[in-house]
């Protein structure tokens, strides 16, 4: 059984059911054949849907190999793009690395520099704009929703305060795509990344949605592609299975958010008929994820979850006995968690396979192993 | 990840169940990541006759509290006076670690220490 959708999430029956068409679409959409040009067509027709589910249109939308890709497109293509000039950015510690290490990259430039603003002050738009006003911030990249607390960020207030003061806002939306309803123009973001893995897509596609497409150089340069801003012949079939996807997300929204509620508030009831202990990190994040901790080590639980009952779920920490090997969630520790605290947290992810049934049974394999170690 | 002894000692963990009467209680532990193991000891007819283990910890700590507790049970007491190399026993019964698991040969080894010093107290 599987509740890690949060990491990973299997691909859609309607993408593997048209698998096979799609492979048989080999020819190079830039090639001048008819089959191409056919290809080809279908990539717009791909982008057209997906800039519709993001409420903007096709000449904002860009491909990329996945959210690490989009995320260093953003980071780094907005600094080149501008390398002339001082820059500082803003980000938070609980981004995912795929934030903060380009950022990181790019303090190794003289003319750069950056801060991690601390969550309380993110999530206040006073003191987020006092924090502007004293550093001015060129370009600040903050997560929608975190992936391993499912804490949600209150974007277009965010979005608010730095466009008042002409900072480009580039936004990691990988978990929350699927859960929120996004509206790019409303949330009036510079740039937004998310990977299509997260939705039921295969590993390898994402999406850069650019406000203004001239706003980031490209980092892969070549034959092209992308309007010159991500070459490389396009991975025909990951846009066509992307395009299923969100084609199912935009038909189905409302039954998937009801079935990931349904989902949580069947396994919070099951687990308070139990009397396990459990304390939740979040109680108001994203509803598929919930970040809880149970009376014992949450690797422990996680591999003996695994390896006796074959029920996959996801840890916020790693067993190690060296201190400066601590291997401790930096997204949990910067949430304000203690070290004992993060040792003990889980995280359990549901998706559209997920069937109340499981939800039972993963209770009941929970209650029976803290029977034995609790 | 794991090796077969672990996994088996961590899913399917031996000396749980509460013991009626003990004798004494062995602890240990890692402050560096909190990992706590406790055995309870039952002393009978010169050997160590019943043991409980409950334990705190990763996976591999786990395991370690269930393959101390069924390698001391039915230890006859004059054993301890011997040298028990009790290093390479921790080796063999937990069988080849991880780098970041090695810490449990050491828990093994302090569990078994201070098994000696009590069986000293309470009968040598």
């Amino acid at each position: 059984m599987y509740f890690d959708y949060a990491a990973t999430t299997p691909v859609l029956k309607e993408i593997k059911d048209n698998a096979y068409q799609l492979l048989t679409k080999y020819e190079n959409p830039s090639s001048l054949h008819i089959k191409s040009k056919e290809i080809k067509d279908e990539i717009e027709l791909a982008r057209d849907k997906i800039a519709a589910f993001l409420k903007t249109t096709s000449d904002h939308i860009f491909f990329t190999s996945g959210a690490t890709e989009s995320n260093n497109t953003a980071i780094k293509g907005f600094y080149f793009n501008n390398k002339e000039i001082k820059q500082h950015y803003f980000t938070s510690l609980i981004e995912h690395p795929s934030v903060i290490e380009p950022i990181e990259y790019l303090n190794c430039f003289s003319n750069f520099s950056s801060s991690y603003i601390p969550l309380e002050i993110i999530l206040n738009p006073y003191e987020l704009e006092k924090e502007v006003l004293f550093k001015s911030p060129t370009f600040a990249s903050f997560m929608m929703a975190n992936n391993e607390t499912g804490t949600i960020f209150p974007i277009k207030e965010i979005a608010s305060v730095l466009t008042k003061h002409g900072t480009y806002l580039h936004v990691d939306a990988t978990q929350a795509i699927g859960k929120i309803n996004i509206d790019v123009q409303e949330l009036d973001v510079d740039a937004l990344s998310f990977s299509g893995h997260k939705i039921f897509a295969p590993k390898g596609i994402g999406v850069l949605y650019l406000k203004d497409p001239s706003s980031v150089a490209p980092l892969i340069h070549g034959g092209g592609q992308e309007k010159g801003l991500r070459c490389g012949t396009e991975n025909v079939f990951n846009i066509l299975a992307l395009k299923i996807a969100i084609n199912y997300f935009t038909t189905h929204f409302t039954e998937i958010q009801t079935h990931y509620k349904k989902c949580r508030s069947r396994f919070l009831a099951k687990l308070n008929t139990t009397g396990i202990e459990y304390i939740l990190n979040e109680t108001n994040g994203l509803v598929n994820i919930l970040s809880i901790r149970f009376p014992m080590k949450g690797d422990a639980l996680a591999d003996i979850l695994n390896f006796k009952y074959n029920t996959m779920i996801s840890v916020g920490s790693a067993c190690s006995s060296n201190k400066n090997e601590k291997k401790l969630s930096h997204a949990l520790k910067n949430s304000g968690l203690m070290d004992h605290e993060i040792q003990k947290t889980t995280r359990i992810s549901f998706g559209l396979e997920t069937s109340l049934t499981d939800i039972d049974n993963l209770v009941k394999n929970i209650n029976n192993v803290l029977a034995v170690y609790h | 990840m794991y090796n077969n002894i672990i996994i088996e000692n961590f899913t399917n963990p031996k000396n749980t169940v509460e013991l009626t009467e003990h004798d004494f209680i062995i602890n240990t532990g890692n402050p560096v990541c909190d990992d706590k193991i406790s055995i309870w000891v039952k002393l009978e007819d010169n050997k160590i006759s019943a043991t409980r283990q409950k334990a705190y910890g990763c996976a591999t700590s786990l395991a370690t509290a269930s393959i101390f507790s069924e390698y001391i049970k039915g230890k006859k007491i004059e054993d301890f006076k011997k040298n028990n190399n009790i290093e390479h026993k921790a080796i063999e019964l937990l069988g080849e670690l991880e780098p970041s698991q090695m810490h449990c040969y050491e828990i093994f080894s302090e569990l078994f220490e201070n098994l000696t010093q009590n069986i000293t107290a309470h009968v040598l």
